[in-house]
């Protein structure tokens, strides 16, 4: 192999380890900005779950509003409040992804209806039987009883969504230390390499080019009958080669010359 | 380019700069004009070449190097 091509070699070696060490690194970063992602995911659920409980409470306060006296107010209130629970129970369908997670907003689903139900059932009676405050009193334990359910529900999936933050979190750390290992790894790496790339190649250059001195001198100094051991296919090899001639033609001359004096 | 030429180009190939010397050398010693050399003569010349050469480059170069010499026959 020709000199600048081993040259050329050693320096792809040395390419090739960064352009490995490149795409690990691209792999992780990629793996990191998946985790970040999931991690703003999990935040925006949380606050769909807030607002959800928000919802409820808005309701609730309506209802009491509405006992209270405050009719319109009280009408509003709970118009809100179920606004805001089917915004966020929107946007929640649409941000789970998980079964379990989509099972537990099935479950605040469920608990939903029966906060609007236990709602209308505590206006009815207000609206049908003012004076029933027994069944007002009642009925008004079922909504408070249910919206905590409700919101039981939305903390167990605050929960959960929060599990899945914290491993993405823990992933993030995991995998940007992992980088900065690589990176690490990456540059010792390529300096190893290159300094024994660099041994071999000025060994490999060096050492038949300090043979063919010693060789050239001795020859200069009337040992014709050194011989040139360097069968390497490159260009020191060839210039061997020529070196062989040289000293072949000193000994053909020599032998000619003698044979005249003869 | 003629048959001595020819010869010495071979010869410079495999002994380098003193094929030219060797080759006069051995066609003065069997009597020849390297410029008359015909391929008739080339296995007396390649011969004697053959014999001047092997004790200095040994057995197989010097048959390398005639072998070539006498592919001009052809």
């Amino acid at each position: 192999m020709e000199i600048r091509y081993k040259l050329f070699f050693s320096s792809l070696v040395i390419v090739a380890v960064f352009v490995l060490a490149g795409f690990f690194i691209n792999t992780n970063i990629m793996n990191m900005d998946s985790a970040q992602t999931d991690l703003i995911k999990a935040t925006n659920i949380n606050e769909n779950a807030m607002h959800y409980e928000n919802g409820a409470r808005k309701v609730q306060s309506g209802v009491y509003l509405y006992e209270h006296g405050n009719k319109e107010m009280g009408k509003q209130s709970i118009n809100e409040g179920m606004d805001n629970m089917r915004q966020s129970r929107n946007n929640l369908k649409n941000q789970l992804t998980e079964p379990s997670l989509l099972t537990g907003l099935a479950d605040i689903e469920r608990a939903e209806e029966k906060v609007v139900e236990a709602s209308n059932s505590v206006l009815k009676t207000i609206d049908n039987s003012p004076g029933n405050t027994a069944l007002i009193e009642q009925n008004l334990n079922t909504l408070q009883a249910r919206v905590e359910a409700l919101d039981l529900k939305i903390r167990s999936l605050n929960d959960a969504v929060s599990k899945n933050a914290a491993a993405a979190a823990v992933k993030t750390k995991q995998i940007s230390g992992n980088t900065i290992t690589l990176v690490y790894g990456a540059i010792l790496g390529t300096v190893l390499i290159s300094i024994i790339l660099s041994f071999a190649m000025a060994s490999t250059l060096t050492r038949p080019l300090r043979i063919l001195t010693e060789i050239a001198n001795k020859v200069s100094k009337g040992s014709i009958d050194e011989k040139v051991e360097i069968s390497s296919k490159d260009e020191i090899g060839e210039l061997a080669e020529s070196f062989k001639r040289m000293i072949i033609s000193f000994k053909i001359m020599n032998s000619l010359l003698g044979k005249k004096k003869v | 380019m003629t048959l001595s030429e020819k010869i010495v180009e071979i010869l410079a190939g495999e002994l380098g700069p003193a094929a030219s010397s060797l080759f006069s050398a051995q066609c003065a010693a069997q009597n020849k004009d390297p410029a008359k050399i015909t391929k008739d003569d080339l296995d007396g010349i390649a011969k004697g070449i053959y014999e001047d050469i092997r004790p200095l480059v040994g057995d197989d170069h010097a048959d390398r190097a005639i072998k070539k010499i006498l592919t001009l026959k052809q």
